[in-house]
């Protein structure tokens, strides 16, 4: 059986016992909901039929912090990422820093932020960047710095001068290095979205998890947290496609 | 007396992903006395690393008819007690130095700190490398490595030693000067040396019985003695002599090893070794 | 002044800056003192709050380090029996890849469900934080040894123990350690979250509860004071991590 099937065997398999356990056994319905009753949640939720409040409106709440943070992530990470890897001043003054910045678990930060910035869409989004945006730095500022010096020489050797040497030689070696950062990235962003959103709710997918968990409407609970996971793995999905097309 | 002996050992690879079965040695007897320098040589594919590998007991040869004793007793397993293995490759263990990558095989016989430490640094001092002792592998070069792969071998202080194309990926110059350490040390301390090579300069320089080996299946096709004085000059008209008479035995073998390269679309995956 | 020691007066003159803006934007009040506490307070209060934070930060410390243990431990035993054979790699290591890359905080509803308000859950939380990037680093350290090294300890006659204390193990730390690295980290991540949400045990509850009760300066140090020991922590592992890879090359 080759590894694939055998994985989807057991994914198959873990889901079966979950419905069997679910439903055969005496454990409280308020803890596990079986997988056939979370599809059909998540079935009426999407086509809102009134399972949980204005589904829509939340989940752009929430799409929209996302592109919003990751927009700045993605341009400001590579941004500073670029400054880093072009100046080495600047790369071995201001790394450092950063590199204790990142130590610090950021969401110890989060109740000063929402201190200053209130509640609301703002401070998740900056919160979301300010997780995100660490490991999109230290790849593009990695991957420009990698890029084999003989690729460079040879550039030269053949007459290109220096901006046509960037944009056809250093970039195309970097891009695999700073993409995967762009990737991680992104993972992490959402990751301090939803952090946030759960943590301080107001708005959003982690108000209507909150809104579930608080009435003990487990099935929805469960289907919302797969709704949500499913935008991670979806975005993690993009990222695989853009990958393979560019980086050959 | 022999101190190995190969009697009409045979060798089937059986690849598991396509079923194919590839005989690689066919019924192959050969010995070598004490304190000999016995070199293997033939065509890429022959079976001669094989061969080495079934003396050292690390690969088990087929079963029906045949058999390999070392000091008249049967190989069933590595014996480092009594054959120290070199291989291609130097493998050091990036993460111990110099002295520790010599003193590894005595460690798995538990003999004693001092006594390993003594033992190691004889030989590395044999080969020049005394003062390198602490360095990590990645701070030496190619040859450098080879040499300690070497001291680790002639410190478990056994009466053979398997080599196999240890100077295989160097440059001319050291394996010239590694090729007459290697006799140096022959000389001085009885070892019987298996040498495998496909190098026929290399056979010349160093063996002092030569086995040619055919293309596979591998057969022995030759067994020669090379009685050129020590030390032996490449170049020499005797020894230019020598070179022709081992090419005249394994230049068909050569080509047909070759075509049989070119003609095989299905490339058999044998286990490196 | 000398050039090798330039990017050190740059950060050091920049970090300055930001304490004096800092400190101006709460004197001159460009920020509403409320939500900005003034260097000079953040400092007074710094004593008093590490003093009213100790038992707090026993509390966090020990449940990360509960989670951390157990969820590398467990990694380890299972990565290493899920190594062993190239077929179970293939099929496992995608779903672990999966696991470290999906938001975890979206089961957290599900964990207080489960656990309650509860310390349990806090370091059960913690715990699977740290496992999957640990057992993710344990699969790819299995890579890390090569066939010949492991033919070679045969040769030389090593059985199987050691082979594996002395080939195999010293091969794949470099690769468990960085594993140790993101693993700690993620379970400092994991603690804190929860411990947030919850607002009950920890260093998480009381700056939860400075936070909601507007002591802006004393949120300041005990934030501080927080970042100060996670940054230690996770200097320290990254060194260890540092120290054991210093063989490659």
């Amino acid at each position: 059986m080759s590894p694939a099937l055998a994985r989807m065997a057991l994914v198959l398999g873990v889901l079966l016992v979950w419905e069997a356990f679910s439903r055969f056994t005496s454990v409280s319905p308020i803890l596990i909901a079986p997988p056939s009753e979370v599809l059909w949640q998540i079935v009426r939720i999407v086509s809102t039929h009134g399972s949980v409040p204005d589904f829509y409106s939340n989940l752009w709440v929430t799409l929209a912090e996302l592109l919003a943070a990751y927009a700045v992530t993605a341009s400001l990470g590579v941004l500073v990422g670029f400054l880093f890897a072009g100046s080495k001043l600047i790369g071995d003054a201001f790394e450092p820093v950063l590199l204790v910045l990142y130590a610090i678990p950021k969401i110890i930060l989060y109740p000063l932020i929402v201190l200053v910035l209130g509640i609301g869409m703002f401070p998740k989004i900056v919160f979301g960047v300010m997780v995100g945006i660490f490991v999109v730095i230290f790849n593009t500022a990695a991957g420009l710095r990698q890029v084999e010096p003989t690729y460079i020489s040879l550039a030269r050797s053949l007459g290109y001068g220096k901006w046509k040497i960037f944009f056809s030689v250093v970039i195309p070696a970097a891009a695999p290095t700073i993409l995967a950062g762009l990737r991680l990235g992104f993972g992490y962003t959402i990751l301090g979205i939803i952090t946030a959103e759960l943590l301080v709710v107001n708005a959003g997918l982690g108000f209507l998890i909150d809104w579930a968990s608080f009435n003990y409407y487990t099935p929805q609970l469960y289907a919302l947290i797969i709704i949500t996971l499913c935008i991670g793995v979806i975005g993690n999905g993009l990222f695989s496609v853009l990958e393979r097309r560019w980086v050959r | 007396m022999a101190v190995i002996e190969v009697k009409a050992v045979s060798k089937t690879y059986h690849d598991p992903a396509s079923g194919r079965e590839t005989r690689t040695l066919e019924n192959v007897s050969l010995s070598a006395a004490d304190n000999d320098f016995l070199v293997l040589l033939g065509p890429s594919g022959c079976g001669k690393s094989t061969l080495l590998n079934i003396v050292a007991g690390l690969v088990p040869h087929d079963e029906r008819g045949g058999e390999v004793l070392v000091h008249s007793r049967r190989v069933t397993g590595p014996n480092p007690k009594r054959m120290a293995y070199m291989f291609q490759d130097p493998v050091l263990y990036p993460w111990r130095t110099v002295l520790k990558n010599v003193e590894f095989g005595l460690e798995a016989q538990r003999i004693a700190k001092q006594e390993r430490r003594a033992r190691a640094m004889k030989y590395l001092q044999m080969v020049g490398l005394e003062s390198f002792a602490d360095y990590y592998p990645r701070q030496l070069s190619g040859g450098m490595c080879q040499r300690v792969a070497l001291c680790r071998a002639l410190a478990l202080e056994t009466d053979i030693v398997l080599m196999d194309e240890p100077f295989g990926a160097l440059d001319e110059q050291s394996r010239i000067i590694l090729g007459d350490e290697l006799v140096e040390i022959w000389r001085k301390v009885r070892r019987t040396i298996v040498f495998v090579t496909h190098s026929l300069t290399e056979a010349v320089y160093l063996g002092q019985r030569i086995v040619v080996f055919t293309a596979r299946p591998g057969r022995i096709k030759a067994e020669i003695r090379n009685d050129l004085s020590r030390p032996r000059s490449i170049g020499t008209p005797e020894f230019n002599r020598m070179i022709d008479t081992l090419w005249s035995h394994l230049k068909e073998e050569s080509l047909l090893a070759l075509e049989r390269e070119k003609s095989t679309r299905e490339q058999v995956v044998l286990p490196k070794e | 002044m000398p050039t090798k020691h330039l990017p050190l007066a740059i950060r050091t003159a920049f970090i300055v800056l930001l304490v004096l803006l800092w400190d101006s934007s709460v004197r001159f009040g460009w920020i509403d003192s409320l939500f900005l506490a003034s260097p000079v307070h953040t400092a007074e209060k710094f004593a008093a709050t590490t003093r009213t934070a100790l038992p707090h930060l026993y509390a966090t410390l020990t449940a990360f380090t509960v989670a951390f243990v157990s969820g590398v431990l467990l990694a380890t035993v299972l990565g290493f029996a899920i190594s062993l054979s190239g077929y179970t790699y293939k099929v496992f290591m995608p779903l672990l890849v999966l696991g470290v890359t999906i938001p975890k905080v979206t089961l957290l509803p599900l964990f207080v469900l489960w656990f309650g308000i509860e310390k349990t859950t806090i370091i059960v939380y913690g715990m699977l934080s740290a496992f999957f990037p640990m057992i993710v680093n344990v699969l790819a350290a299995s890579l890390e040894v090569k066939p010949n090294q492991v033919v070679l300890a045969r040769a030389m006659g090593c059985g199987k123990v050691r082979t594996f204390t002395k080939v195999i193990f010293p091969a794949m730390l470099p690769v468990l350690s960085s594993g140790c690295f993101y693993a700690c980290n993620a379970a400092l991540m994991g603690v804190f979250i929860v411990e947030l949400a919850l607002s009950r045990f920890g260093m998480g509850a009381l700056v939860h509860d400075l936070a909601m009760t507007f002591r802006t300066a004393e949120l300041y140090a005990a934030v501080l004071l927080t970042a100060a020991i996670t940054v230690a922590i996770n200097m320290a592992l990254w060194y260890a991590a540092r120290h054991f890879s210093r063989w490659r090359a």
